[in-house]
């Protein structure tokens, strides 16, 4: 049990991502694909930032004359970082989605394909 | 003080990246064109000094980014094989855009060219920043600003199919990239570094000491998963056959013969300078990719046959390809890799040739890339014809072509590792044959007589192309044994 509490983190991120991977894989909505990117990305950030984090640390600017501790502020760098990317991936895809559902009035990929092997626009 | 030359690695980058800036201003699409042929042309020319420098003086060197010293600071680092890299795949890129130019003109709209060249300089950047990137951090960087371009690339000619396999080709990417992230942050975990060097010093001493085995092992295996992913191996190669058949001509050589190959190179810097060959033989993750590879090659050669179409043909070569550059990592000895790495080279020209004389020949059919429509084609065009000839002859491994000399090397190295001689020759003879099955019957198809084929004005950018595309092909059939030299002497430097 104090083992388990000891890496929530690290447990909760793995389910998140499970699910993010899994929704993004299998679902045929697009809108739900796109959800379950950006869930599968917070879990990685969520992993990345827990191993970064130090109870009771402090956020990372330093102020002359205090001795206090701070996190580890390279993984937060990186999450920054990692956010900024898949903003910019889920805007793309955002984009993508409107231009198909002005073509085929549908967001069920699966009607989409089926829909453009039969050449309709 | 830096010789000049040191700093050229990240000059190539910077320039290709403010350069895209400033083809998007320009709103020209044959100016584009020029700014962005003038751009390969430099980086190609800055790449060869960085591979000229680095043979002479035996060493590879680092270039730090704003002189923070290295387990805090990002590094580039060049050596012999970055530099025969970078040299080779700017050359690529320049030559199937003036290969697929006429079909750019008529796929992208005219307001748009100067994008769709925006597009291919930040794919130049993103190779040249997995070629000498020095940490992974920077690398999982460009392999999302990768997806980015590549899917704008895909999505040249707008179409609902181009814009499904765009859509298809992000998701697959993502996945790619989330797990790759996911590798890396555990590996962060573990060791508390991200640079190359630092971390391949500290994986080593946690083996040595026992520690942390099982997480080092799952970052390993969910970090080449990620590049797997990428690089359309043989499990994860289903969004390729769609990206590639409907976009324009340069786009579909490009994603092919380059684009692939920046993800492979990645995988051998994880293998080779974050882990180590013994590490990567221990967790059998060779034993993986060589049985990776070995499917693949069968797998992409049989879908290859049923396919009706010119472009998906070709793209389902293309996972067959991949399989020979897997395999070769696979043999797990330092010529394998030297393999693959001269594979990536014969397949990116090979590739690209055989992407652009179909664009070319279907010129002639109002492009339309079914065998039945192209019929005759060749005779309409007898240098495209030509091209896609040879290219169909390399790729089988007719010898003096480029594709000879890949299987060349590739069953050399095979001899080197006993338990694996026999598959690797047998597979390697079968996919051959698989490949003369489907190419053969294309190139008979091309040169038969049909009355329905209209001739089409004189298009020069393509032969200077295709006639390139040819002397290149001919150089890696015939210089293997130099070549390969080149590159075990950059495989040293790792």
């Amino acid at each position: 049990m104090e083992a388990l509490l000891s890496m929530r983190y690290e447990i909760t991120s793995v389910v998140l991502f499970s699910i993010g991977f899994m929704t993004l894989l299998l679902h045929p909505n697009l809108i739900k694909k796109i959800i379950g990117l950006n869930i599968m990305d917070t879990a990685v950030y969520l992993f990345l930032a827990a191993s970064g984090y130090i109870d009771g640390g402090y956020a990372p600017v330093l102020r002359p004359g205090e001795d206090v501790v701070y996190i580890n502020p390279l993984p937060s760098s990186l999450v920054l970082t990692g956010i900024v990317v898949s903003m910019s991936v889920t805007a793309l895809l955002l984009a993508l989605a409107l231009r198909l559902y002005r073509k085929y009035n549908s967001l069920d990929l699966d009607v989409i394909v089926l829909l453009a092997k039969q050449g309709k626009e | 003080m830096l010789p000049l030359v040191c700093n050229l690695p990240m000059i190539c980058l910077l320039l290709s990246m403010t350069v895209g800036i400033l083809t998007a201003l320009v709103r020209n699409g044959r100016r584009a064109f020029f700014l962005t042929a003038a751009l390969l042309v430099a980086v190609t020319a800055a790449s060869a000094a960085v591979l000229v420098y680095t043979w002479n003086t035996g060493e590879s060197f680092t270039y730090t980014l704003g002189l923070y010293p290295t387990p805090v600071g990002i590094e580039l680092r060049a050596g012999v094989l970055e530099g025969l890299l970078a040299t080779c795949f700017p050359v690529v890129m320049l030559l199937s855009i003036l290969g697929g130019y006429r079909d750019i003109c008529q796929d992208v709209p005219a307001g748009k060219q100067s994008y769709y060249f925006l597009m291919l300089d930040l794919l130049l950047a993103t190779l040249l920043g997995l070629i000498y990137t020095n940490d992974l951090f920077t690398a999982f960087v460009f392999l999302e600003v990768s997806t980015i371009a590549g899917s704008c690339i895909i999505l040249s000619r707008e179409t609902g199919e181009t814009i499904l396999a765009s859509i298809r080709y992000i998701i697959f990417s993502t996945l790619g990239s989330g797990v790759f992230l996911l590798g890396l942050a555990i590996l962060y975990q573990c060791t508390g570094h991200l640079h190359m060097d630092t971390l391949h010093t500290m994986i080593q001493l946690h083996q040595r000491r026992g520690e942390y085995l099982l997480p080092l092992m799952m970052s390993f295996g969910l970090l080449l998963a990620g590049l797997a992913f990428r690089s359309a191996l043989f499990p994860f190669h289903g969004w390729l056959p769609g990206s590639r058949g409907s976009s324009t001509t340069a786009s579909s050589a490009l994603l092919s013969s380059l684009f692939l190959k920046g993800f492979a190179v990645m995988t051998l810097k994880v293998i080779l300078r974050v882990f180590s060959l013994e590490s990567a033989a221990e967790y059998r993750i060779t034993d993986m990719l060589f049985l990776l590879g070995l499917v693949g090659m069968v797998f992409g050669s049989v879908r290859a046959l049923m396919q009706k179409d010119a472009k998906r043909m070709a793209a389902y070569s293309t996972v067959a390809q991949m399989g020979y550059v897997y395999l070769g990592i696979g043999l797990g000895s330092a010529v394998g890799i030297a393999a693959a790495v001269y594979h990536i080279l014969v397949h990116a020209f090979t590739k690209a040739m055989l992407f652009t004389s179909i664009g070319a020949l279907s010129g002639t059919a109002h492009h339309s890339k079914r065998w039945a429509d192209l019929r005759g084609s060749g005779r309409a065009r007898p240098l495209a014809g030509a091209a896609f000839t040879l290219a169909a002859l390399s790729l089988c491994g007719v010898p003096v072509l480029a594709g000879f000399g890949g299987k060349y090397v590739l069953s050399a190295a095979a001899f080197g590792v006993p338990g694996r001689t026999a598959v690797t020759l047998a597979v390697l003879v079968v996919s051959a044959l698989l490949n003369a099955l489907y190419f053969l019957p294309a190139v008979i198809n091309i040169w038969s007589p049909s009355e329905r084929v209209e001739t089409v004005p004189r298009d020069g950018c393509y032969g200077v192309s295709a006639l390139c595309f040819l002397g290149c092909n001919l150089v890696l059939g015939v210089g293997f044994v130099p070549l390969t030299r080149l590159i075990e002497t950059g495989i040293s430097m790792f």
